[in-house]
């Protein structure tokens, strides 16, 4: 279905929160799925793909514990979205990284792009150059659903690689598919709370006549 | 009223006047706002008079059922955009201005450009559904709107036997139609912000929505003119434009709109910071002259009479009402020996009201205290939009002893705060499963806290530092959020507060005490709403461009007087 920007990022919101990620964790999942479907690029199916693999699994077992000497590594596949945020925060300070076993690598790609003027960020089938606005994507594997070893650096913005650019920062609307849709929308359901006869009248604070 | 230039006040001086957050930023004062010079609907009107649009009728295919189309094309210099409104024959046992209705007496969408016919026609299959239905990027805002029976009722009968309606009537309403949700920014497929933010008409906050708010004003009275002449015929008589324009348009609005102040908060500095600075510059102004003093003058007894039309059943509000007259009646007694003549004469006139009036007298006094002083502050409406993504990342080089630092600082009101007593987190706000609307629950008595919004930053502040404090002071910033990021969201927020000081309210929205109507309120009078009608502790009707003039007749009138009525008008009540 055709969807705006803003539609997007609120769903793909609530849908990481429905699925156990903080709050403040989840509105950076929303950015990264806006920012990616504006580009043209799979988000909404990435996250899906996270948020199906990792359900019900604790961010604890989903970051990295140990990131030094440019090497990450969890307990487990990690949470390109915590990864992603632990990029972002590090702003321009971002080196050589190498992450070891990602769930849906592309998810990192905002977080890179968005805290640095260029980046590149490769695992096995695919590899990117971006900056915040056009990505130059190589390779077949966007939608993969986890990476062995993901590679991200910086890469100056005048990399030849972003001289063919795939993709570019566009407006909305944007198309989704309908069952990936309804998928999120059915993580994001898990926030609502069921209506009572009690907080239908209360919860709004209406119950009066309008015919006046 | 011509202005006249003023001296220009130091820098310097109105920084040292503005009034803190911690003052301003309580929901006691937020609730006690009222619409100034630089609310939106003032600031489009401007706009409008100023660069001349054109606003035609093109298409009007109603029948004599009151069924049917008419779209209104704004012309301005640069783009047109079409209000189309779908009118409907509603049974009463349907009306409903909850979110939880399924129909309306008017739906509308304002198209970006000329719709074709089929737009028009597409639009028609979706537009009247609202929630229910699609729209496309074409279009810009969904709304709809109910009859005030009781008047539309009163206006048509009037006008169908040839005669103009009681304007008592009228002013016991102030409008034939009562909007509920109006939509914009994306929601159901409309166009994106990002599509037209960067239009010099279309950028400022909430500009496309209150225009089409504007010409939905214009379609009320068409449409009970219509109805007029169908029941009347030749006997029929169209509205008397000093009595058309005494009609606003209504709204009804409930806690959806509640959170937005919380969830957007670069953008409520953004205007918090506006109407301050108008304010600071008014009372650092070293001299006052004659003109703006008489305007001032004049606007205050405006503003008294007005009150009339100020109605509401509501205890608390219709009180506050008669203790805003009392005190518009101090004010006046205490001008009486008011020159204007010392030193920042604005500023001593602020600090007397500041600590002889309640906060409803005092907040009206800094909208009138603006108000003759266009020249001086008119530049800041131009200042109120803010990209919230601008402020949305966080700075993990920081380290753990300086958030909790700017925490203490701009938070001290939150870790003053009790968080284990059942009043201070009394309430919860959720997401009804039932219409994916924000309501509020009683968390001691009502299942589903644990799926609560995240609206409680003062709360989610209080735990966060509780663990800074654990924290070795030279940690990064980033390495703590990596391992909890559960603290994400509050360390964002002290983030954007230390930067943007007027972006938190400075209260436990959690609380038994709190009022959701102070935030809709706030937000209102931002708008430019007036004569707000509160029907609960958490929904408001208030009334929109009353007084203002109307389409057809914009280009031969002031069209910025219309915050208070005009003399004129309110002796004929």
């Amino acid at each position: 279905m055709k969807v705006s920007i803003n539609e997007t990022e609120v769903m793909a919101t609530k849908a990481a929160w429905g699925a156990g990620r903080p709050w403040g964790l989840a509105q950076e999942a929303g950015r990264a799925v806006a920012w990616l479907e504006a580009m043209r690029l799979p988000g909404a199916v990435s996250l899906l793909a996270l948020l199906v693999a990792s359900d019900g699994v604790p961010c604890e077992q989903l970051r990295p514990v140990a990131t030094r000497d440019g090497v990450w590594q969890g307990a487990g596949p990690l949470c390109p979205v915590l990864a992603g945020a632990y990029i972002s925060d590090s702003g321009g300070e971002l080196f050589v990284s190498s992450l070891r076993e990602v769930y849906s690598p592309l998810l990192l790609l905002p977080f890179a792009s968005l805290a640095c003027p260029g980046v590149l960020v490769a695992w096995s089938t695919t590899s990117i150059v971006a900056n915040r606005v056009a990505a130059s994507v190589k390779g077949s594997g966007l939608s993969d659903g986890i990476a062995g070893t993901v590679l991200v650096s910086p890469a100056a913005a005048s990399e030849p690689a972003l001289q063919t650019v795939t993709h570019s920062l566009r407006t909305g609307p944007v198309d989704i598919a309908d069952e990936i849709w309804e998928a999120l929308s059915a993580f994001a359901h898990r926030t609502y709370v069921p209506a009572s006869e009690s907080s239908r009248l209360k919860g709004a604070g209406a119950g009066l006549t309008d015919n006046d | 009223m011509a202005e006249v230039k003023t001296a220009v006040p130091d820098d310097m001086r109105v920084g040292e006047l503005m009034r803190p957050p911690q003052e301003v930023m309580r929901l006691a004062r937020m609730g006690a706002s009222h619409q100034t010079r630089l609310s939106f609907m003032r600031a489009i009107l401007r706009r409008v008079k100023c660069e001349g649009w054109q606003v035609n009728r093109t298409v009007w295919e109603v029948d004599d059922n009151g069924v049917g189309v008419g779209v209104y094309e704004a012309r301005g210099p640069e783009r047109i955009y079409s209000l189309i409104a779908y009118a409907n024959d509603l049974p009463p046992e349907l009306r409903s201005d909850r979110v939880i209705a399924t129909q309306w007496d008017a739906s509308f969408a304002l198209f970006d450009g000329v719709p074709t016919r089929a737009d028009i026609d597409r639009l028609r299959d979706n537009v009247p559904k609202q929630e229910a239905g699609r729209c496309a990027s074409s279009e810009l805002v969904l709304s709809r709107a109910n009859r005030s029976v009781r008047l539309f009722d009163h206006v048509a009968n009037c006008l169908s036997q040839g005669r103009q309606p009681d304007v008592a009537e009228i002013d016991k309403v102030g409008y034939l139609m009562r909007t509920t949700a109006v939509y914009g920014n994306g929601k159901f497929g409309l166009a994106d912000r990002e599509l037209y933010c960067m239009r010099e008409e279309a950028g400022g906050p909430f500009r496309v929505e209150l225009l089409a708010v504007w010409l939905i004003r214009a379609f009320t009275v068409d449409i009970v003119e219509h109805m007029a002449q169908v029941k009347g015929g030749a006997n029929a008589v169209t509205l008397n434009r000093d009595i058309r324009r005494r009609l606003g348009v209504g709204n009804s609005t409930g806690l959806g709109m509640a959170p937005f102040l919380v969830t957007h908060p670069a953008l409520l500095n953004a205007w918090m910071v506006a109407r301050e600075t108008a304010l600071a510059r008014v009372r650092a102004l070293p001299l006052a002259n004659a003109a703006t003093t008489e305007h001032f003058r004049e606007q205050l007894q405006r503003a008294h009479q007005g009150l009339a039309r100020w109605h509401t059943p509501d205890e608390r509000q219709s009180m506050r009402v008669r203790e805003l007259a009392e005190d518009l009646d101090k004010l006046k007694s205490h001008l009486e020996t008011e020159r204007f003549d010392g030193v920042e004469p604005w500023n001593e006139l602020y600090l007397w009201a500041a600590s002889n009036l309640t906060l409803e007298g005092q907040e009206a006094v800094c909208s009138l205290m603006i108000e003759p002083h266009g020249e001086l502050v008119d530049d800041l409406a131009g200042e109120m939009a803010a990209d919230e993504a601008q402020s949305f990342v966080i700075d993990g080089q920081m380290h753990t002893a300086n958030l909790l630092e700017l925490a203490r600082r701009h938070f001290d009101w939150a870790l003053a705060t009790d968080f284990a007593s059942a009043d201070q987190t009394a309430r919860f706000w959720y997401v009804s499963e039932e219409k994916l609307e924000p309501r509020l629950g009683e968390r001691h008595e009502e299942p589903g806290a644990e799926l609560e919004q995240r609206l409680g930053i003062g709360r989610e502040v209080a735990v966060m530092t509780a663990a800074l404090e654990k924290e070795p002071e030279t940690t990064l910033l980033a390495e703590f959020l990596l391992r909890h990021p559960e603290h994400r969201h509050a360390a964002r927020r002290v983030q954007v507060v230390a930067r943007l000081p007027y972006a938190e309210i400075h209260d436990n929205v959690l609380s038994a005490s709190m009022m959701p109507i102070d935030m809709l309120r706030c937000k209102l009078a931002f708008f430019g709403a007036s004569r707000f009608d509160p029907k609960s502790d958490r929904w408001v009707r208030i009334t929109m461009y009353a007084d203002a003039p109307f389409p057809d007749e914009i280009a031969g009138m002031d069209a910025d007087d219309w915050a208070w009525p005009q003399f004129d008008e309110v002796r004929s009540t």
